[in-house]
């Protein structure tokens, strides 16, 4: 199992696709992270400096509620376990979809160059390539995750030492958000692989997970908006938007509530990797029948 | 050409390695392969004949596992393909759709199956010596030549040092020097006591080098046997070729004379093509009764046209 595990992982880095993912995963990680550090150094100043450069309406003309409203704002975001916990996981909208995009080309290359009959003919039990290209999608997506994480953390320790800040590296809660990241990959990689081995195509299988990863709550609340206003007006309308992949994901990448009555996070994670393991279970299913054409 | 086992090797002692029996494989209506069955010995070059569409490499996926036979079974060394522990150091195997990703250079290739299989990946670099594309190896696949990825198909099949090789349609692509060296190289397998199964729907690819034939058509079997002797077979009779300036009279005194005769036309006239009776006794016919003799010749039919004699109107269909 080992050496069929290394020879997924070595038709990933033979081909230029990967290293092109790793490069793109730490450019954006770069980029975001120091955005992500822009904006908080505005949080982390004090309060009054935070509101003059925020907002342009003199503090006198602000009633009390606005300018409580803005304190609630700075408190939550200038938080040093918050701050560190997104610059840390900085990339992570381009990662998500980095790894799923990975996962599905670690399947559907196979039929689209033709190689499925080598792979085959290597290892006629088919089960078994199955696995460890499941095992490669988790490891490849580990490893986008890891290059993001470095990044983040080369530019958040950087960005936090110039604003005499730790690391807070040990606050649980920004460790958590670190390893959080790393489940998400992970859970996308499961759910490409799924999507490849079901799909098959190339092409449908990677426009399906990109149409799919940025199908999220802006683009499908409204309609679940109307079901639950007009049709069926109970709460488990707008919980059930957690069936839709990008919407799952977000809820899984969302820390508190991602909109009000929102299903926890770990719901979110459930459902892509639910839906991956059902994918590529069913697409096993089928390939360990199907003649290889 | 031999037609004698190479008994000079040991493991090439009779029984065969590639055992084929009742093998049937259905398309919904379409019947690909039908009860075919056949063996192949070790230390020898058969030659898997059949028209375009006979249902040579549906046979030969069955043998490699990679499609599922409707019945029969196809075994390699007594197993079937998905049973044997190292396939690859059993059975080496070229076949005619197999690709690579176009940006991995073929070196790499050869490792990535290296690695799966367990073979230490210095493998890959001595097969690409064997097969000539040590200067290719690492480039990518995308700028390799239709001979070149053949030859990269075939460095695969031999990764695993195998005792038994099924090569599709080996020749397809190269140029004659390829073709030369490859018939070279199966001969070179064969005499060290693998077993080598070639399939061609060229007769005259393998006629050289095939010690046995197993002829297919229409997903049934035709012929097999010792090259000479399926060849001898059916060219042991051959047919007379006559024209003579009475056509009519000389065709009844023949028929009559227990000949079965076949009036065709050529430029030069109406010609009797004969069978059942020799030349001498086709000679002494038309000096009685076929007036100016113009032309008498003995014909064998050569290899190609007994191919297509057995698998005559059979290749139509599909």
């Amino acid at each position: 199992m080992t050496g069929l595990v290394n020879s997924e992982l070595l038709k990933l880095r033979t081909v230029r696709t990967w290293w092109t993912a790793l490069g793109g995963m730490a450019v954006a990680a770069l980029l975001m992270a120091l955005w992500n550090s822009w904006q908080a150094s505005t949080f982390l100043q004090p309060f009054d400096d935070y509101l003059a450069g925020a907002i342009l309406t003199p503090r006198e003309e602000m009633s009390a509620e606005q300018v409580e409203s803005m304190r609630r704002l700075w408190e939550t975001n200038g938080d040093v376990g918050h701050v560190a916990s997104t610059v840390y996981t900085s990339g992570q909208a381009l990662g998500l979809l980095l790894a799923g995009v990975v996962a599905v080309l670690l399947v559907t290359n196979e039929y689209h160059y033709r190689t499925l009959t080598a792979t085959f003919l290597v290892t006629p039990r088919r089960g078994r390539v199955i696995a460890a290209k499941l095992i490669a999608a988790v490891i490849a997506s580990l490893g986008l995750w890891l290059v993001s994480t470095v990044v983040g953390l080369a530019v958040g320790s950087a960005f936090l030492a110039s604003r005499d800040v730790g690391v807070q590296l040990t606050d649980p809660g920004v460790l958590s958000a670190i390893l959080l990241n790393g489940v998400a990959y992970v859970v996308w990689g499961v759910f490409g692989f799924g999507l490849g081995v079901l799909v098959r195509s190339q092409t449908v299988a990677t426009v399906t997970a990109t149409a799919l990863y940025f199908l999220t709550s802006v683009v499908v609340a409204f309609a679940f908006q109307v079901i639950h206003e007009l049709v069926i007006e109970q709460d488990w309308v707008l919980q059930a938007q957690v069936a839709i992949p990008g919407v799952a994901s977000q809820i899984m990448t969302t820390s508190g509530e991602l909109f009000p009555g929102a299903p926890p996070q770990w719901s979110g994670a459930l459902v892509l990797v639910a839906y991956g393991l059902i994918a590529g279970l069913a697409g096993a299913a089928i390939l360990h029948r199907r003649d290889v054409a | 050409m031999t037609t004698m086992p190479n008994d000079s090797e040991p493991r090439s002692a009779g029984s065969a390695t590639v055992e084929v029996r009742g093998l049937t494989k259905r398309y919904g209506d379409l019947v690909a392969v039908d009860r075919l069955s056949f063996s192949v010995l070790p230390g020898r070059v058969t030659g898997f004949l059949g028209p375009n569409g006979a249902g040579k490499t549906t046979t030969l996926r069955m043998l490699l596992g990679l499609t599922a036979p409707t019945s029969g079974t196809a075994t390699i060394h007594g197993s079937r393909y998905a049973d044997l522990d190292e396939p690859l150091k059993a059975v080496g195997a070229m076949l005619d759709e197999s690709g690579a990703h176009r940006a991995r250079t073929g070196r790499d290739h050869l490792r990535v199956q290296c690695a799966a299989a367990g073979l230490p990946v210095g493998r890959a670099d001595e097969v690409l010596e064997l097969v000539g594309l040590t200067q290719a190896a690492r480039r990518r696949y995308a700028e390799y030549s239709l001979g070149m990825r053949q030859r990269l198909n075939l460095a695969q099949s031999m990764l695993g040092d195998p005792s038994v090789l099924i090569l599709d349609e080996p020749a397809n692509g190269l140029d004659p020097e390829g073709i030369a060296w490859i018939r070279g190289l199966l001969r070179d397998l064969a005499t060290e006591g693998r077993t080598v199964l070639v399939s061609s729907h060229l007769i005259a690819e393998v006629e050289q080098i095939a010690d046995d034939l197993v002829i297919i058509s229409q997903g049934g079997l035709v012929a097999q046997g010792p090259a000479r002797d399926v060849i001898e077979g059916l060219d042991s009779a051959p047919r007379v070729r006559v024209r003579v300036s009475r056509v009519a009279e000389l065709e009844a005194a023949l028929v009559s004379g227990g000949a079965s005769v076949t009036l065709a036309s050529s430029d030069d006239g109406d010609v009797l093509l004969v069978a059942g009776l020799d030349a001498t006794a086709v000679a002494s016919l038309a000096a009685s009764h076929g007036g100016g003799l113009y032309e008498l010749t003995e014909e064998r039919p050569d290899l190609e046209q007994t191919f297509l004699h057995l698998t005559q109107g059979k290749a139509a269909i599909r």
